[in-house]
């Protein structure tokens, strides 16, 4: 019971989005240090397509078939985290050359996305500390 | 969110972009620079970024890359002198005209200077804006425990 007070879905999907947003803006960081750097490629975080994927499983039943691997190189078969479970994925855009020296990071594009995943951030631990609130009161049991 | 790794990564742009300026400001400077220790005319120098931190450049969908991408910002690999030719122009009473009465100038074109000068500041003000976004991230994370 009170391991699950602070251990319960919201709080862990919560806890993971608040890590990968801030592993986001250390990506973005990354990518803001080197616009100036040749042959640069851009990273960025997955999360939220991770995060939807493993709900929609949940939703639909359909995390039942399971691949086992017994091997770090096998492919992953029917593998969905739960909801709880999904975390951030740092991934290289490589696909794409913004300017002759091949570097890719667009230095505007990268800003939108600072103040984006800065507003995110801000969100998100609005929300861990709603969820404290909750918790408090019943704690207090609705006294303030 | 490791505020610290964030900020270090910033601020290596920051001392980057910083050098990089310096550099600018200094081949303007010897715009006109005739006279060198090694002899001949100015030569433009160039700052050369690399990034900092292993790059995991090809991945299979879906599968953890290992080590996990770990970026540490950019640093400064070197100094580059420009091999491009120096400007000559003819001014036979300069000091140091040669025989035919030439003097070879810097190869600093002071435009490309100024376009590199603007770029580089930029960049800069890109970076102190990731510096006060990690920082109002920070706050706002310390936020949860207060009543």
């Amino acid at each position: 019971m009170i391991e699950r007070m602070f251990s319960g879905d919201t709080q862990r999907v919560l806890e993971n989005a608040m890590r990968a947003s801030g592993l986001a803006h250390e990506v973005i960081a990354h990518n803001l240090a080197n616009v100036d750097t040749p042959g640069y490629k851009r990273s960025e975080v997955l999360f939220q397509d991770k995060l939807a994927a493993a709900l929609a499983a949940v939703q639909d039943g359909d995390d039942q078939l399971k691949g086992t691997r017994t091997n770090a190189r096998h492919l992953p078969i029917g593998d969905i985290p739960l909801p709880g479970d999904v975390t951030g994925e740092t991934v290289v855009r490589a696909e794409t050359s913004l300017r002759a020296d091949g570097n890719n990071v667009d230095l505007d594009a990268e800003m939108v996305k600072l103040s984006e995943n800065t507003m995110l951030y801000q969100a998100l631990a609005q929300l861990v500390k709603m969820k404290m609130t909750q918790l408090r009161s019943a704690i207090s049991e609705g006294r303030r | 969110m490791n505020l610290a790794r964030s900020m270090a990564i910033s601020g290596s742009a920051l001392t980057a972009e910083r050098l990089r300026l310096d550099i600018i400001a200094n081949n303007l400077a010897n715009a006109n620079t005739t006279r060198t220790p090694e002899g001949g005319p100015y030569r433009r120098q160039m700052a050369v970024f690399a990034p900092r931190g292993e790059q995991v450049q090809f991945m299979y969908p879906g599968i953890e890359p290992k080590p996990p991408f770990r970026g540490q910002g950019v640093r400064v690999v070197g100094i580059a002198q420009d091999k491009s030719p120096f400007k000559r122009v003819y001014d036979p009473g300069h000091p140091d005209a040669d025989a035919a009465g030439y003097v070879s100038l810097p190869n600093v074109n002071v435009v490309t200077e100024m376009v590199d000068m603007m770029a580089a500041t930029r960049a800069y003000e890109a970076n102190v804006a990731a510096v006060t976004a990690a920082r109002t991230m920070a706050e706002r994370a310390l936020d949860i425990g207060r009543a």
